[in-house]
């Protein structure tokens, strides 16, 4: 059994639409990340609410959607809201569930950096006559952001991979990208490797960014 | 035609024909942490070991591993395979990926454990006149469990979830019977919601339980 020969003949074939689908991860990884920051820091605000059911509602819904396999949400907004008439493209489907998803892990790795801050800081912040909202966001947040940063990364690297998933609701990516191939030239061993490869080349760099900041920023932070 | 009404009609025949696949993939979690916990050990070892080219082997396993997607990797082992004349069943690739997969996470959860026993232990065994792997098997080991078992049951939670991947290559799972399902009555969001609740309901008593034992400390004594 030939592994490189077959590999490197259809190279220049591969390589091109491959780095293609490479591309249209990035962009859905970056899309659904943004979705997932933004998501998160409502869902962590509200949390810390202290209207009765309000934080309730926001704990629950953490807690719920992250036990739930990201496929099935896939399913559930791509194939089931088809049956209400809402007709999404792949590409927004796969962003409104990763991000929706992303939004509540997000949001638990904020409830970490709140939890990192200590008591003192919000009453101090009240006491100089600082509204709530004043509080939040130019106390608490800004703390409490620091302390997020590496565990986003590594949510971030998790998202990348999940994006994969969106290629069984015909998302343009890259594993869908490959699934194309595999199907034109019935060479599995040879596109999939390459596919695994692209993806190791988007991942490793987040994981090393990951672990330099960790470095970093554990040393400035409040213990 | 109307969420309430379907459920109504149908609820009880879906929940029935849906539990024996719901038992398959907690059984594809289960054999596939088993895996992941036998493989990753050595490759926890090997990690910890003196030798340099043992630890850029299980460096270089962990990273790629966990680098790249499951849903690559199960293609990958279940399609790619075959050009070396291994054709894997679909459960049994189904397992091995996710065993394989789980073993880079356990890998590195192994080796938490171990260096959380204090080294003057495994002197100790040394001076006694243990060999290596005594020394894992009767010191280390079974001190490590409190520390390893938290995060190797959220492992199994998420391999559990992750089991849903298995549907692509028609592993007859939850997601895979639930599709079926789709197929006999068109009403994808009815029954992509029960499965993705039915997920949820394996997975957040489990993640919550873990949560409480972790907490609580009990496991040093159980285990």
């Amino acid at each position: 059994m030939d592994f490189f020969g077959p590999l490197f003949a259809n190279l220049p074939v591969f390589l091109p639409v491959l780095l293609r689908g490479a591309g249209a991860t990035l962009v859905l990884t970056a899309l659904s990340g943004v979705v997932s920051v933004a998501g998160g820091l409502g869902l962590a605000v509200v949390r810390t609410s202290r209207l009765p059911f309000v934080s309730q509602i926001a704990t629950g819904y953490i807690e719920v959607i992250r036990a739930i396999p990201v496929l099935a949400s896939l399913f559930v907004i791509y194939f089931g809201l088809e049956e209400f008439g809402i007709n999404l493209p792949s590409l927004v489907a796969a962003v409104t569930g990763l991000g929706m998803i992303g939004s509540a892990y997000m949001a638990e790795n904020l409830r970490g950096g709140f939890a990192a801050i200590p008591k003192g800081q919000r009453e101090a912040a009240a006491s100089v006559g600082l509204s709530p909202t004043q509080v939040m966001s130019h106390v608490l947040l800004p703390q409490a952001i620091r302390v997020a940063i590496p565990p986003s990364i590594n949510y971030a690297i998790s998202l990348l991979k999940d994006t994969a998933i969106a290629s069984t609701v015909a998302a343009p990516e890259l594993l869908f990208a490959a699934k194309g191939l595999v199907s034109q030239f019935i060479l599995p061993l040879q596109v999939y490797f390459l596919t695994g490869l692209i993806y190791l080349a988007m991942s490793l760099p987040l994981a090393m960014l990951g672990r330099y900041l960790e470095r970093r920023l554990a040393a400035g932070v409040l213990q | 035609m109307n969420l309430v009404t379907l459920y109504q009609e149908h609820l009880g025949d879906w929940v029935v024909y849906l539990l024996p696949a719901l038992a398959l993939s907690i059984e594809i979690a289960i054999f596939s942490i088993l895996v992941a916990g036998l493989v990753g050990l050595p490759i926890a070892v090997m990690k910890m070991s003196r030798s340099r080219p043992l630890r850029y082997a299980a460096n270089a396993y962990i990273e790629v591993l966990r680098g790249s997607p499951a849903l690559v990797q199960l293609y990958f082992i279940y399609f790619g395979l075959t050009a070396f004349g291994i054709t894997l069943d679909a459960l049994p690739a189904a397992v091995i990926t996710f065993g394989l997969n789980g073993a880079a996470y356990m890998a590195e959860i192994y080796r938490g454990g171990l260096r959380a026993v204090d080294a003057g232990q495994s002197h100790a065994a040394y001076a006694l006149g243990m060999t290596p792997v005594q020394t894992l098997r009767y010191v280390l080991l079974p001190q490590s469990w409190r520390v390893v078992l938290p995060p190797a049951g959220s492992l199994a939670v998420a391999i559990f979830k992750d089991s849903s991947l298995a549907t692509t290559i028609a592993v007859p799972e939850l997601m895979n019977q639930a599709t079926l399902l789709v197929g006999i009555w068109y009403t994808p969001f009815a029954v992509f919601l029960l499965v993705a609740v039915m997920y949820a309901a394996v997975a957040l008593p489990a993640t919550i339980y873990i949560r409480r034992r972790d907490r609580s400390r009990s496991w040093a004594e159980t285990a």
